[in-house]
């Protein structure tokens, strides 16, 4: 079948936050001009330039496509100066549709078209549409937007800090997926600082993560999972390579997003702006009601609020509670890409929510946790999460079909991958994900994002040891300067290999 | 009094235990960046490099059968990859097919094509030119190796035709143990013992063989030319200028010829001179020449064919473009020269 839409990986140059042209062009330069503006003029000059940095920073991947970007600022901006004038229905679904409408003929066209062409049997049309950079997240920020104004939450904001809200560099292509309300108060902010002392800090720390946990971490477990998935397309893996692949990739995309919700929280911390945490040591949870409290968690959230609770929620009877959990969970999975693999993903995590709150009704949980209700949940929700991932990385069904044939069966070809050296690195990192505190425990006396209050409560047995120990300064210090020179060592090396981030082609 | 004395000494556990941390944390550091490197650049890991294993069937060293590796030189010079066989040499074809029809190349690290592409080295140049096929039975060895390398080859099945072996000027000189001797010759020296002093180029092998990080950020330092230069000045970096191996005396020269002029006689033996960079650089170029001149002159006096691509090389406005900049193994270039010598010299009309 092929495909109607250009990934957006396949066209233009990409300003990512691992290259050397961001690390050591754009982002110094956007500072630099930044505090220039802010010292010699004023915070909204300074705001200006951040806009200019920020649409550049979009531009730099396909200046042909910033049109669509200001195109869809603007229409949402004037539709919500409509609806604060006026709250009227009629305009919110016209917001809406417009919306929801742009997203599905650059995003779905394609998908949609495809599966037509795969049961008529004919080819209908030859469309080449091309996805625009980011458009998942911009699209759903705007939409919370549009909802918030109309149910009279939402405060008027002046053009400038709505642009700068939905286009800000740090979030625009990956999220957090930012709420108006979280972030408007603080574009307004005349007394914003840039650079403020006891940020910088912190700033330089979640970058250096981040930075290390994309270019050292991510990008070097990439290529067991590889291995393993694309020889999936053309058979059956051994059951050892399909699940250490298959482990391979789960941490792969862990410290992918991580590292860019690091990156995003350190960058924006430079210009004075916190962010929301979207990231909270997802493989840590204990059952998969606990895994979307901590995974994408801006997204968990805009699924819940505009979604989930429009659709009735648990307001109403238990049957349709969890027809509107999986119809949400499906429409998140179908967020994340145009293909029936995405669509599935989401389906199985919706059955995972729904089976593990029906077991909660039959059995509460211990009242007071230990190692014994811990661990075993732990381990349970990791390889559930695991099953879910074949679907989101696998090419096809077909080849997902095959992996999981691989880790189920004993009928695969002959082991690829060399087992020691993978165990050990494959080892390594679960052992960072499972026993390591994460960047926002280390950092969190300088309160560096934004914490909803049910994230509050995982942090409070981490505040003494080991926290302290690895984030006070005898500690961090060598190890940040090593990660941070190991990191530019790598991304020099790597050169114009600089893998994209994951999440950013959705 | 009492209390300040109190306080000092809390005041140096204190420093002791910060100190001790700060150790501890550099130490981490340096675990935390030697194992980064090795997972996100595995090119660079030590593990990932050439192995040479002892065979006891062979009685030398070769490479480790099946396998495959990069050969990387933190200078810069190369970066390509290694295939070994099942038999351990570096070579697409299997020697075990090989018959008096074809061509046969052994030698040491420059027959092997340290450096360079299989494809690029010298003995597939050859094969390319002639439309022949040419088996390469090559590994870091001297006279002494290559002679254990004939049986190995016969014993897989190979049946020698004409044989091209390369003598490295520079390495493949020596006093030969006479055959027959190694039973009533002297005992072996005991090995010297072990220095209790630092020694830089040790302790730099050591890194370069055991660190991904030394090996990643010696080939920046090298890529950065007034460090560099200012490293090679104080001596941290050895050049192709650096010839430091001793010249060989007339005993080692004619005891080598005498032992090639044997292995001459039960095969059809072509020498190659590799001739020595110490010919173009160092303080004994003089001396370098009176060198290649003697063992051209023992091999002659023994009766062994023998191609000096000397003249060839010297051709050229500089012998050294054939060489790397840092490694003195021979570039693509001079492999390419080589391989088009030998064919010359091998269709007989020189």
């Amino acid at each position: 079948m092929q495909s109607l839409t250009t990934n957006c990986r396949e066209l233009g140059n990409q300003v990512l936050f691992s290259s050397v042209e961001f690390l050591l062009g754009f982002l110094p330069a956007t500072i630099a001009g930044y505090a220039l503006f802010a010292k010699l003029f004023s915070v909204r000059s300074a705001t200006l330039w951040l806009i200019a940095a920020s649409l550049f920073f979009y531009a730099y991947w396909n200046a042909a496509l910033l049109p669509l970007l200001l195109g869809s600022i603007a229409f949402n901006f004037v539709c919500g100066r409509r609806l604060f004038a006026e709250r009227s229905k009629s305009l919110l679904w016209v917001g809406l549709c417009f919306n929801v409408g742009w997203l599905a003929y650059f995003k779905y066209t394609g998908f949609f078209v495809d599966n037509i062409e795969e049961i008529v049997g004919i080819e209908i049309a030859n469309l080449n549409i091309v996805l625009p950079l980011a458009i998942s997240f911009f699209t759903f920020q705007q939409i919370a937007y549009l909802v918030d104004v109309y149910q009279g939450k939402a405060l008027e904001p002046d053009f400038l800090s709505y642009v700068l809200f939905v286009s800000f560099f740090p979030q625009l292509i990956s999220g957090p997926i930012v709420h108006h309300s979280e972030m408007m108060p603080q574009f307004t902010n005349r007394q914003r600082r840039w650079l403020q002392r006891e940020l910088i800090l912190p700033a330089l720390g979640f970058i250096v993560t981040g930075l290390y946990k994309k270019v050292v971490l991510a990008d070097g477990i990439a290529p067991i999972a590889d291995q393993v998935f694309d020889g999936s397309n053309s058979g059956v893996p051994a059951m050892a390579d399909a699940w250490l692949g298959t482990l391979a990739y789960t941490l792969q995309i862990y410290f992918d997003f991580s590292a860019y919700s690091d990156m995003a929280v350190g960058i924006a911390l430079l210009f004075g702006i916190r962010l929301p945490l979207n990231f909270n040591s997802p493989y840590r949870a204990v059952n998969i009601i606990d895994f979307w409290r901590r995974w994408h968690m801006t997204l968990s959230r805009f699924i819940r609020d505009y979604i989930y609770i429009p659709m009735g929620g648990n307001r109403k009877s238990t049957s349709r509670r969890y027809a509107n959990l999986l119809i949400a969970m499906l429409i998140g999975g179908f967020w994340h890409g145009a293909g029936w693999t995405f669509i599935l993903w989401g389906g199985l995590h919706g059955i995972y929510l729904i089976v593990n709150h029906l077991f909660q009704r039959i059995y509460p949980g211990p009242q007071k946790q230990s190692v014994w209700s811990v661990w075993p949940g732990r381990i349970l929700t990791l390889l559930a999460v695991m099953i879910a991932w074949v679907f989101f990385r696998s090419d096809d069904f077909s080849s997902a079909l095959r992996m999981l044939q691989g880790m189920f069966s004993l009928d695969g070809r002959e082991p690829v991958l060399s087992g020691p050296r993978t165990i050990l690195w494959v080892g390594l990192l679960l052992a960072i994900v499972w026993f390591f505190p994460n960047s926002w425990q280390v950092f969190y006396r300088f309160k560096p994002v934004l914490v909803e209050k049910t994230a509050e409560t995982t942090l409070t047995k981490y505040k003494s040891f080991p926290v302290s120990f690895i984030g006070s300064k005898t500690i961090m210090f060598p190890l940040g300067i090593a990660m941070a020179m190991v990191s530019i060592l790598v991304v020099i090396d790597r050169g114009s290999d600089t893998q994209q981030f994951i999440y950013m082609i959705f | 009094m009492g209390e300040i004395l109190t306080s000092l000494a809390q005041l140096r556990v204190n420093f002791g235990i910060k100190f001790t941390l700060l150790l501890l944390s550099m130490a981490g550091a340096l675990f935390v960046t030697e194992w980064s490197i090795r997972l996100a650049l595995p090119a660079y890991d030590p593990a990932g490099h050439v192995v040479w294993q002892y065979h006891s069937e062979v009685g030398t060293i070769l490479g480790q059968p099946g396998t495959a590796a990069r050969q990387i030189k933190n200078s810069g010079d190369y970066n390509v990859s290694i295939r070994f066989n099942r038999h351990g040499f570096r070579d697409r074809q299997d020697v075990s097919r090989g018959n008096e029809s074809d061509i046969y190349v052994i030698g040491d690290s420059f027959a092997f094509g340290w450096g360079v592409e299989e494809g690029e080295r010298f003995s597939n140049v050859l094969a390319e030119l002639r439309d022949e096929r040419v088996f390469n039975l090559a590994a870091p060895l001297n006279v002494d190796g290559y002679e254990k390398l004939f049986p190995y080859a016969e014993k897989l099945g190979a049946k020698f035709g004409r044989v091209a072996l390369s003598l490295n000027m520079i390495d493949d000189i020596k006093s030969y143990p006479s055959k027959g001797a190694a039973a009533t010759a002297a005992p072996a020296p005991a090995p010297a013992p072990a220095t209790m002093f630092f020694s830089l180029d040790t302790f730099k092998k050591f890194l370069l063989r055991e660190s991904a990080f030394y090996f990643l950020v010696t080939q920046y330092i090298n890529q950065i030319q007034p460090l560099r230069r200012m490293l090679i000045r104080i001596g941290f970096i050895k050049t192709i200028k650096e010839v430091t191996s001793d010249l060989p005396d007339q005993r080692a020269i004619d005891s080598t010829a005498k032992r090639l002029a044997g292995l001459d006689r039960r095969y059809d033996l072509t020498i190659l001179l590799i001739p020595s960079r110490g010919l173009w650089v160092g303080a004994k170029q003089i001396e370098t020449r009176g060198v290649h001149e003697a063992m051209v002159r023992a091999l002659q006096n023994h009766g062994v064919k023998f191609i000096d691509p000397l003249p060839e090389l010297e051709k050229g406005q500089n012998p050294l473009q054939y060489h790397f900049r840092n490694d003195g193994h021979w570039n693509s270039r001079g492999h390419r020269l080589i391989g088009a010598i030998l064919d010359d010299k091998l269709s007989g009309t020189r």
